[in-house]
């Protein structure tokens, strides 16, 4: 691959801006020794790897959504009870993390050790497969670990982390030459929605690609991943009655404005900052469209897009966007655009653009705080806004880049026809 | 490879670093464990009652006397002596031993002496010999703090006392179970308990038992003036472990000092979904009740019951008791049969008294038709959900209940399901649930509270007060809901019994009801089936065809 400018200075402010967050971080833990309280992490009262202990507890009786109200889908479920199985959950996850013994610690170390290099892995080939040099690849390796929705995976424990490999996978070979890797970067896509639902708006660049069969055998690759693990569970299919319930009250009166990208949640903010309901009381409820309006923009522009990593954009945009609870850690996603950036052969004014918004958009850099009482932090807003921004310019984009074309097209025909 | 060993070698590390330094979790220390006190002279006694009037009170620990001890020659200071503000809160374990040469001086008759001066935990196994002088005074105790149990002890005490019991003397919030006192006070045969008592059950005295006018409750006791106590503590080990109680020692010459009650009984069937255990009996039951108290869970095992159970005679005590770890895990299904006389009244272990004390698992075709739960809190099925999965369903009650805290007809602190369930009695003032129920669903109640005022998060899906309902409509709305029951309980509807308000009928059969409401109520299920044949069709047809 062609040496590209945009992509050294993309790489270098990824690199920067992970720079920034190692020295804040630092500088935070030294002047608060003890008592770790960067920002850009949850709330400190909660135990770290809150997330990887409380899915582990879900999950060890086997029965998550009548033993607990799960959400999550049986899938990550199912894979988690391998690493619930190294403790006893039995006394609840706080026991675990506090008294949980080896046993506990082993499976924390393996599960961020396994993600991290299976993730380093594939980041490699990918990149290699698309003709980047060694030190580039190790320098977005780098670049990645740092972005906002790893470092928030990381401190979550969340299993998200898993559904973001399958995607990967799928991102790097739904094109291989060999059928068995095009076939097997479509079970990966279904297992990643298996795990966290929203990947499978990736298959819109099968779509894109008109690739309509390989279309729906993710579909029914998806369908199987969702379905089958619940017979993995106590009660079977009755379970589902359970978990649609559970996912439909955790959407609804999930109403959490910090570490959250949902445009619901950016809305109700930005009203009460300008006059509104204090955020005690704003209903978040009045914006329940905007998330379908987001969506509608972001996947119909994607679709038509003239290039294959915006189609990826428009993807990741409204899997961040829209829904309710919609913590940092989906910005995780937003990896997959960046490769098919880099991989991008020609970048014109439109891409920088694009190019600065994302790093933006994944900067883990404190910038200021908002309102510590409701965790709501400046970089908050920049990433929200950046990509908000990218979703309108990735509509103007396609507007001007698709719209004028079919119009000569259909100018060409009648003069034909003339 | 497309990358040389050293660079392979050096991103792995680089890699393991970073996710290192963002781990570093702590490998916290293991809790320190349980380390009984042993009791195995005079001395260690001495240290033991010491230590409890220091300010030791052994709570949730046990402390075991390893053999006879002698204390001839010691003026023996009270555990938990009665002016003392500390009392022995533990398990104190006499292993069938005896502490003999007891000597407690008080010449001015003014201190209230025993064993223990005042107990706040559990006294079992144990025999004592001695000498007691003082006010109001007992052989194993003066008095008791909280709920105190005195279990299968036996006191050979002579007493000088203004009031001398040869157990105790005022026991007022105490169980005295299986004991025998042979005893003399101020040279005159002295009382089993010489005030009072909450509880005298299945005890033998060579005098009258207790004051009774004080006690409330006396059942199973004799004078045994010259009778033979070995053979009716024989008899009563065997009914204690039908109303939960126990093991015990059994009985050796007048005197607690035998092996451990063993009770052989086993289950018919494999406890599976297609061959359950059979629950035929009282002694089935108390089987079930008695391991399941001893540790077992029966997680994923299936019992069945096949008879209605008459409970007359039997004073029980919940399966897995709430203040413990145990818990039953398994499936509990009635079989449309009911418990009949179901009696339940001890304050034992704190007296939150249900069927179940912690549950885990499934109860479902199960009535409770008569009889009464007396406690601290009072409930019909459980008190207490060890686990949010803990399920209810299709269960009835006419229970008598009061509770001395808080009663509630179904459950008390119950995080699980309650689905399909009713509550039928005369007179009720308690909710149907109290607090916490994360899915209750399809209920009748005739009381007038469905749940404790503010106690839920959750609101009832479909539940109904009974005055609410016109003539008839119970009946019909128990019938038409069947099938979501087994829904939103997540039990399969081939597996419930219907149910009116007077009992139960037939199991359920799928002509029963309509495809219509099959459909409306398996809806989710339907989807996921379609959904996976769905699946399986595009995959057939739809193959990828293009090169890329």
């Amino acid at each position: 691959m062609k040496k590209q400018k945009v992509n050294v200075i993309f790489i270098a402010l990824l690199l920067a801006a992970a720079l920034v967050f190692v020295v804040q971080a630092a500088i935070w833990g030294m002047k608060e020794p003890y008592v770790f309280a960067f920002p850009l992490f949850r709330d400190i009262r909660e135990i770290p790897f809150a997330d990887y202990w409380h899915v582990n507890f879900i999950v060890h009786d086997n029965s998550p959504y009548y033993g607990d109200m799960s959400s999550y889908p049986p899938l990550v479920l199912v894979f988690a009870r391998i690493f619930a199985a190294f403790a006893d959950y039995t006394d609840g996850y706080e026991t675990v993390y506090l008294d949980g013994g080896t046993g506990a610690t082993v499976s924390l170390y393996l599960f961020f050790l396994v993600f991290a290099f299976l993730y380093a892995l594939l980041i490699f080939r990918i990149l290699e497969k698309k003709g980047f040099s060694l030190p580039v690849q190790i320098a977005f390796v780098v670049a990645s670990f740092f972005t906002m929705g790893l470092v928030y995976n990381f401190e979550r424990g969340n299993y998200v982390l898993y559904a973001l490999l399958p995607a990967l996978f799928f991102f790097g070979y739904y094109d291989s030459e060999k059928a068995w890797l095009r076939e097997l970067a479509y079970i990966c896509l279904g297992i990643a929605t298996g795990i966290k639902l929203y990947p499978a708006l990736f298959a819109l660049i099968l779509l894109h690609e008109r690739k309509f069969f390989p279309f729906f055998r993710c579909v029914a690759y998806s369908l199987l991943s969702l379905f089958v693990p619940f017979f993995f569970l106590d009660r079977g299919l009755a379970n589902i009655h359970q978990f649609i319930r559970w996912l439909v009250s955790f959407a609804v009166w999930q109403a959490e404005y910090g570490y959250n990208y949902s445009i619901t949640n950016f809305l109700a903010i930005m009203a009460s900052f300008f006059g509104g309901a204090p955020l005690a009381e704003a209903d978040v409820s009045v914006y329940n469209v905007y998330p379908y309006i987001v969506v509608a923009l972001s996947l119909l522009s994607g679709l038509f897009a003239n290039k294959k990593y915006k189609v990826f954009l428009g993807a990741s945009i409204a899997m961040i966007l829209f829904p309710n609870p919609s913590f940092y850690y989906s910005a995780s996603f937003l990896i997959l655009t960046m490769i098919a950036f880099l991989a991008e052969e020609k970048k014109d004014a439109w891409d920088i653009a694009y190019m600065a918004l994302l790093v933006l958009s994944v900067a883990p850099v404190y910038m200021g705080t908002v309102d510590a009482d409701y965790s709501l932090y400046v970089n908050q807003f920049v990433e929200t806004i950046a990509m908000i921004l990218m979703m309108f310019l990735l509509v103007a984009d396609t507007l001007v880049h698709r719209i004028p074309p079919i119009i000569t097209k259909n100018k060409n025909c009648i003069k034909k026809a003339a | 490879m497309f990358l040389s060993r050293n660079v392979k070698n050096t991103l792995f590390g680089i890699c393991l670093t970073g996710v290192l330094l963002f781990t570093g979790t702590p490998v916290s220390a293991r809790a320190d464990s349980f380390s009984p006190t042993v009791i195995s002279s005079a001395k260690d006694l001495v240290a033991f009652s010491d230590a409890v009037n220091r300010g030791k009170t052994y709570e949730n620990e046990t402390v075991i006397l390893a053999n006879d001890v002698d204390v001839s020659g010691i003026d023996f200071t009270p555990i938990g002596e009665f002016t003392s503000p500390f009392s022995f809160m533990g398990v104190f374990e006499g292993n069938g031993h005896t502490i003999e040469g007891l000597t407690i001086l008080d010449k001015t008759h003014t201190e209230n002496n025993g064993l223990f001066g005042k107990l706040g935990g559990t006294v079992q196994n144990l025999t004592v010999k001695g000498y007691v002088q003082g006010n109001c005074c007992g052989g194993i105790t003066s008095h008791v703090v909280g709920h105190a149990q005195i279990m299968n002890c036996a006191a050979f005490v002579t007493l000088e006392a203004n009031r001398g019991g040869g157990i105790g003397d005022n026991l007022s919030t105490a169980d005295v179970i299986s004991c025998y006192s042979d005893s003399t006070n101020l040279g005159a045969p002295a009382l089993l308990v010489s005030y009072q008592a909450h509880l005298v059950y299945r005890c033998a005295s060579t005098s009258y038992l207790t004051d009774v006018a004080q006690t409330t409750l006396t059942e199973g006791c004799i004078e045994l003036a010259d009778g033979n106590v070995d053979a009716f503590f024989a008899e009563v080990q065997e009914l204690l472990w039908k109303d939960g109680y126990g093991p015990f020692r059994t009985w050796k010459d007048n005197a607690p000092c035998g092996e451990l009650y063993e009770n052989d009984h086993t289950f018919r069937g494999k406890g599976t979904r297609s061959s359950p255990y059979l629950i035929s009996s009282v002694e089935d039951f108390a089987s079930l009740r008695n391991r399941v108290n001893g540790g077992e869970t029966f997680r994923g095992k299936h019992f069945l019951q096949t008879e209605d159970l008459d409970f007359s005679g039997i004073r029980n005590i919940p399966v897995a008791l709430y203040d413990t770890e145990n818990t039953f895990d398994g499936t509990y299904d009635g079989g449309g049969h009911v418990m009949k006389n179901f009696k339940m009244d001890s304050l034992y272990h704190g007296g939150r008294n249900a069927l179940f004390g912690n549950l885990s698992g499934i109860v479902k075709n199960l009535g409770m038709e008569s009889g009464s739960i007396y406690g601290a809190f009072a409930s019909s099925f459980a008190h207490r959900a060890k686990a949010r999965k803990a399920t209810i369903v299709n269960c009835y009650s006419r229970l008598d209940l009061q509770g001395e805290v808080r009663a509630a007809a179904i459950t008390d602190n119950f995080t699980g399901l309650v689905v399909g369930c009713l509550y039928l009695h005369d007179t009720v003032d308690f909710p149907f649930t109290a607090y916490n129920v994360t899915t209750l669903a399809f209920s009748y109640h005739a009381g007038e509270q469905i749940i404790l005022e503010g106690t839920s998060e959750f609101e009832p899906i479909d539940c109904y007060l009974l005055s609410a309902l016109g003539e008839g409509e119970l009946n019909e709305k128990l019938y038409r809901n069947l099938p979501a029951v087994a829904e939103t309980s997540g039990v399969k509807l081939s597996s419930l019994y219907h149910m009116t308000e007077n009992g139960f009928g037939e199991k359920v059969r799928l002509s029963d009801y309509s495809a219509a409401h099959y459909l409306s109520v398996y809806k989710y299920e339907l989807i996921g089936v379609v959904a996976l044949v769905g699946a399986a069709i595009i995959l057939a047809l739809c193959k990828d065809r293009r090169k890329p």
